[in-house]
């Protein structure tokens, strides 16, 4: 079973009330139907009885038993007859369909049943009512019932709207600065005070939970920067202890390959250390990604740079940039992804292997020649993937970097493999 | 490997904007020794300026080791003591004075008391923030010879403290040869207008121009080649290690690569090029670990 599709508020009421209103409309024509007919029916009979009295004391005028034939013509509801073999019965007075000549169908009837005395003999007499004017009745008693209803919920739905409207005023206010609410923006939210009582709690709870998080996540900020100061130095403190260290003098092999080592350790631990703050921060949302930029000479100018190490690594640059690839983005940011596809793309190659670099206005296509093997579905992107994919001395967090840069600048980024041993990145700009 | 590939470096030691980059860095990529080179250049146009380029050209070692000026004061705004121990170490050697301060404070004061050639400036400070340092440096317009050295990576503390007047911004950790060669190109600019001839021995590299001549011969250099050379004069007689050179040469993207296979090249190029022109075997091999510029007793 799917979930309902949300709708308003005040149209979610309102459908229960029409809903209501129908069902009242419906179950109310019934009732007033029945009663009505009760009435109606009551009334026929009481009529009938009354023509019965009304036969008994004229029948004594008629002359002869032949006339009485007569007067069952000029009456099409009057039936006189001689009793005959019949017992005669007590008066009563049953409902029955006949056929109206006149109307060429059956029609329903109050029907009187009777015995009458004539010239001293028992006649049957049956006196009969027509009630063809009971449909009209119910049509007139649904159409009466239906404008009444149409009145009262045309005047429901006004009233709601604009009663109601004004009462959610301060509620569609509200949800307007939850929605324009950025946890890095300078000032903290101010909630209007409200009239009712219900949305002034509302505000209340709401402006305290905001200025939590804010609180939360400029701390948060305070930590990154933190770490980065706390981690940053050591790290300086080290590296330029080393580089003093390779200045003795009488320095011997054996101590310089210790000490390279070192240096390329410390190296890669600062690499690590930027990596991981510059993921904090983009997660933390501390970019603003919303100049435009130019991706062709971005990829232009870092190809250029990286056009070294590619053929330190025997590879063919092949660049096809037909568009300037305008985005709304963050220019450090664009440089540090284009970078990143652009270096990975050479450290994951083979010897001999092809880089294909594509620049449309709808998207950035970055291909290489690698290992035969796809990376793992659902795992590209993760952090510190450890598998035999992994290139040595890169710090894993490469590809992470990557998908946080294109949902901070609002980009799509997607892998895909082809046979035997293609590897695609693709962004998607806009 | 061709010139074209490799981008200009000194300036790309700080990661953001690419295209905002060399613009502003570009005066201080010129970075050598402020004390001769820049004399010698002034020397073309003054008699004194002839005298002492005479004399740094008899001399082996140029650089900042000219005694006939004054050694550049340097004020080392730093609260690790160790990391300013180590500036202390490394600058002293390069003929700095040197002056730490590890306060907002003491820093304060001493930029009010003194005029330094170059104040090494880092952002956290206990007691202030070293970009309110900076602000009153501006004030006083002396923000110029400032280089911020801060593990405050933060784009928007870069770009403010190069509006606030900074000349330089270097994220820690750095690497001790590439501080110097830019507090070597800052002094020159500041101190030495217009002066950008270094001189080693038969070496004269125009900084400005980009061309080196070998004993008066022009020695045509690549790009690399020529931002290498620079690196190395800036920190003669000093083990310069192969990552400080990646770095120089090819900036942040240095950082996506473990092989030095293009630095072994470039070094072997050069090598190879002064060699030929005469200028001898000036660049040793330090053991795998990086490389020395001294230029061979005579």
């Amino acid at each position: 079973m799917s979930t309902p599709r949300p709708r308003k508020l005040l149209l979610r009421t309102l459908r229960a009330q029409l809903a209501y209103a129908g069902l009242v409309l419906v179950a109310g024509t019934f009732l007033f139907y029945y009663v009505l007919r009760q009435l109606y029916y009551t009334d026929v009979d009481e009529a009938l009885v009354l023509r019965r009295e009304e036969v008994v004391k004229k029948l004594p005028l008629v002359p002869a038993p032949a006339d009485l034939a007569l007067w069952m013509r000029l009456d099409r509801d009057l039936e006189i007859r001689p009793l005959g073999a019949e017992r005669a019965a007590p008066e009563r007075i049953i409902g029955e369909l006949r056929y109206d000549s006149l109307a060429h169908e059956m029609e329903p009837y109050r029907t009187l049943l009777t015995t009458v005395a004539y010239q001293g003999q028992p006649y049957r007499l049956v006196l009969r009512s027509s009630l063809v004017e009971d449909e009209d009745l119910l049509a007139a008693i649904g159409l009466a019932q239906a404008g009444l209803l149409v009145v009262l919920l045309g005047g429901l739905v006004l009233v709601q709207q604009r009663v109601a409207r004004r009462l959610w005023r301060p509620f569609y206010v509200t949800l307007a600065q939850l929605r324009r609410f950025r946890l890095d923006q300078r000032t903290p939210v101010a909630l209007a005070v409200s009239l009712v009582q219900e949305f002034g709690e509302l505000n209340e709870a709401l402006t305290e939970l905001l200025s939590k998080h804010r609180r939360i996540f400029l701390s948060q900020k305070e930590f990154t920067e933190n770490a980065a100061h706390e981690m940053q130095t050591p790290l300086a403190v080290q590296h330029t202890k080393l580089e003093l260290l390779a200045q003795s003098p009488d320095l011997t092999e054996a101590q310089a390959r210790h000490l390279d080592a070192l240096v390329a350790v410390t190296q890669r631990l600062a690499r690590l250390n930027r990596s991981l703050l510059l993921l904090a921060r983009l997660e933390n949302h501390q970019f603003a990604a919303d100049e435009a930029v130019a991706l062709r000479p971005v990829v232009e100018s870092i190809a250029d740079q990286l056009a070294e190490q590619a053929e330190a690594a025997g590879l063919r640059v092949e660049l096809a940039l037909t568009a300037p690839g305008e985005v709304r983005a963050n220019q450090a940011l664009l440089e540090i992804l284009v970078s990143n596809l652009l270096s990975n793309a050479i450290r994951h190659n083979v010897a001999g292997g092809t880089i294909r670099v594509r620049l449309t206005d709808a998207e950035l296509l970055v291909e290489n020649t690698g290992r035969p093997v796809a990376l793992p579905v659902g795992q590209e992107f993760a952090r510190f993937r450890k598998d035999a994919l992994s290139a040595p001395g890169g710090v894993g967090l490469g590809l992470a970097i990557e998908r946080q840069v294109c949902d901070t600048c609002g980009l799509g980024l997607a892998y895909a493999f082809f046979a035997p041993n293609w590897h695609r990145f693709t962004v998607q700009l806009g | 490997m061709a010139a074209s590939f490799v981008k200009p470096s000194v300036g790309k030691h700080t990661k953001p904007p690419l295209a905002a980059d060399p613009r502003k860095k570009a005066p201080c990529r010129a970075s050598n020794n402020p004390g001769t080179g820049g004399n010698s250049a002034a020397a073309v146009s003054s008699p004194v300026g002839r005298v002492l380029r005479a004399y740094s050209e008899l001399t082996a070692y140029t650089c900042w080791a000219n005694p006939a000026l004054p050694p550049m004061k340097v004020l080392i705004v730093e609260d690790e003591p160790e990391l300013a121990a180590s500036l202390v170490s490394y600058l002293q050697g390069e003929q700095y004075r040197c002056e730490v301060a590890a306060t907002f404070a003491v820093a304060e004061e001493k930029m009010l008391l003194n005029d330094y050639d170059c104040i090494l400036l880092d952002l956290t400070l206990p007691g202030g923030d070293g970009l309110e340092l900076l602000r009153q440096l501006q004030a006083r317009h002396q923000a110029d010879g400032v280089i911020i050295t801060s593990s405050r990576n933060a784009l928007d503390d870069r770009i403010t403290g190069l509006q606030l007047g900074a000349d330089d911004y270097l994220p820690k950790p750095f690497h001790l040869s590439e501080l110097s060669a830019r507090i070597a190109a800052l002094v020159r600019r500041r101190h030495f207008n217009g002066s950008n001839v270094v001189l080693a021995g038969p070496l004269a590299v125009d900084l400005l121009a980009r061309t080196v001549r070998v004993a008066g011969q022009p020695l045509p250099l690549t790009r690399s080649e020529f931002d290498l050379l620079v690196l190395l004069l800036a920190n003669q007689r000093r083990v310069v290690m192969k990552s400080t050179i990646a770095e120089h040469l090819s900036g942040d993207l240095a950082e996506h690569f473990d092989s030095f296979e293009p630095v072994y090249t470039h070094v072997k190029n050069l090598k190879r090029k002064l060699a030929e022109a005469g200028a001898g075997d000036c660049i040793r091999t330090v053991y795998g670990l990086g490389y020395r510029f001294e230029l061979p007793a005579a």
